[in-house]
């Protein structure tokens, strides 16, 4: 038991220790365009801007982190939120890997942490790898990926990516999926809500049907 | 050319690049060799660590492909060497065009813009900085806390299977999400969905028919995600 707590403990410090450098490494950018090119900062509309952007961060970023936080283990999220791409990325590959691997995603255990973490490393290091690629290539790139003949491709990676992936979990849980999928229906049809807003709703509808349903003994 | 592209596109950005692209190896490198050791301790068989790798890797390349066309669209405005370092990191594009544009917004030009220059890049470039600072933070000094609260109380539900259930939810729920917008979009993408999904079902069943089939479980979710695509790239002749 000592042990499982250490592993997870270090999975913490060493989590906010990448994050803290990874964080401050970003502001190179700004110092690079402030003090080497000598680029004139405008104060008055930084200000305005970061102020905008915190407004409207704060609730979605607190509503995904609530939400996403609980699907994934430990180290994984550290890595998830350095590199980003969550759910067009990161995610679907946890949990594919973890599929792959015959575990249960609902059923979290200390092997799924391992193999999530493994998964998400090696997402980030594939990413990584693809995009250099991309960029070594962007020239002939550039004429051959934006044909309008492949735009439909790429347009829709999401789509083909979750029917594949969500087709399994959809039909062994299909009274879960029941609220949330509906009521994303309507969400996205009637467009009353912020779409950025709408992954974290469902959750909650979700999970609160889910625990109706669980209360009143029609799923176990 | 626009002259702040010559600042935006010139070499020495490289260096953000590389730092940043360098510390996400750093942390992946650690997270992976702990957990190697970690699954040596658990005993976990060394073939469904490589199964799983490698379903991981091949579902990654699609999916950063897309990023690398994003990358296409964000780097004549932002020059290539940011783009990609925040692509890389962090965000993904819808988040850093909509941050570009209130650093454009807030500078009193429209991004790339006629009136888009030096000074509108640097303040699009703070803006985008700083906003991902907010899930940073988050993570940073609420994720642990936050965790441990949730196996907490999964732990006092007893047998567990409300847990479970809860866990269950939650991925059912975040797939929902993705499976009713194309519902929703339809035409393309609601094709995609379909074939896709239909692809996967098939390979299954495949899989499980004969042991002659079993290496295709790597590849089945890529194989459906590209049938899907091609799918709606056919349909759209």
């Amino acid at each position: 038991m000592k042990q499982t707590l250490s592993y997870d403990e270090k999975a913490h410090r060493f989590g906010r220790l990448s994050l803290c450098v990874g964080m401050a490494a970003t502001l190179i950018f700004p110092l690079l365009l402030i003090l080497v090119f000598r680029v004139p900062p405008d104060w008055a509309s930084i200000l305005s801007g970061t102020g905008s952007i915190l407004l409207l961060m704060i609730p979605v970023s607190l509503s995904e982190f609530l939400s996403i936080a609980p699907m994934i283990g430990s180290s994984a999220m550290y890595i998830m939120v350095l590199t980003g791409n969550y759910t067009n990325l990161k995610i679907p590959a946890s949990l594919a890997a973890m599929e792959a691997a015959g575990l249960d995603p609902a059923n979290y255990t200390e092997e799924s942490d391992v193999i999530s973490t493994l998964a998400m490393a090696v997402s980030a290091i594939v990413s990584i790898l693809v995009i250099v690629l991309g960029v070594l290539l962007i020239a002939p790139l550039s004429t051959v990926l934006a044909t309008p003949v492949l735009k439909p491709a790429f347009d829709n990676i999401v789509p083909a990516l979750f029917g594949a992936l969500g087709i399994g979990m959809l039909a062994k849980n299909f009274r879960l999926a029941l609220v949330p999928f509906l009521l994303g229906i309507l969400l996205l049809g009637t467009g009353v809500i912020n779409s950025a807003l709408v992954l974290p709703l469902l959750i909650l509808a979700g999970v609160l049907s889910a625990r109706f349903m669980y209360k009143k003994g029609w799923v176990k | 050319m626009k002259e702040y592209l010559e600042i935006a596109n010139h070499p020495a950005m490289y260096l953000g690049v590389a730092l940043l692209l360098g510390i996400v190896l750093w942390q992946s490198a650690v997270y992976i060799r702990r957990a190697l050791k970690r699954a040596g301790e658990l005993g976990i068989a060394k073939d469904r660590l490589r199964h799983a790798v490698r379903v991981a890797a091949l579902t990654s390349i699609v999916p950063s492909i897309a990023i690398v066309v994003a990358l296409l669209t964000l780097a004549p405005v932002l020059g290539l060497p940011f783009s990609w370092a925040r692509l890389s990191i962090i965000g993904s594009l819808s988040y850093e065009l909509m941050a570009a544009e209130i650093g454009a917004a807030a500078s009193g030009a429209a991004l790339g813009g006629a009136g888009y220059g030096a000074g509108s890049f640097l303040t699009s470039v703070c803006v985008m900085t700083v906003g991902s600072f907010v899930t940073l933070s988050l993570t940073i000094f609420g994720f642990k806390w936050y965790k441990n609260r949730l196996d907490r109380s999964i732990k006092k539900s007893g047998t567990g299977t409300w847990g479970k259930v809860l866990m269950a939810a939650l991925i059912v729920s975040l797939y929902s999400r993705f499976l009713a917008a194309p519902v929703v979009e339809g035409g393309t993408a609601l094709l995609s969905m379909a074939v896709s999904a239909v692809s996967m079902l098939l390979l299954n069943l495949l899989i499980k028919k004969g042991r002659g089939f079993r290496w295709l479980s790597d590849f089945s979710l890529s194989v459906s995600m590209v049938l899907g695509m091609t799918a709606s790239v056919l349909c759209s002749l």
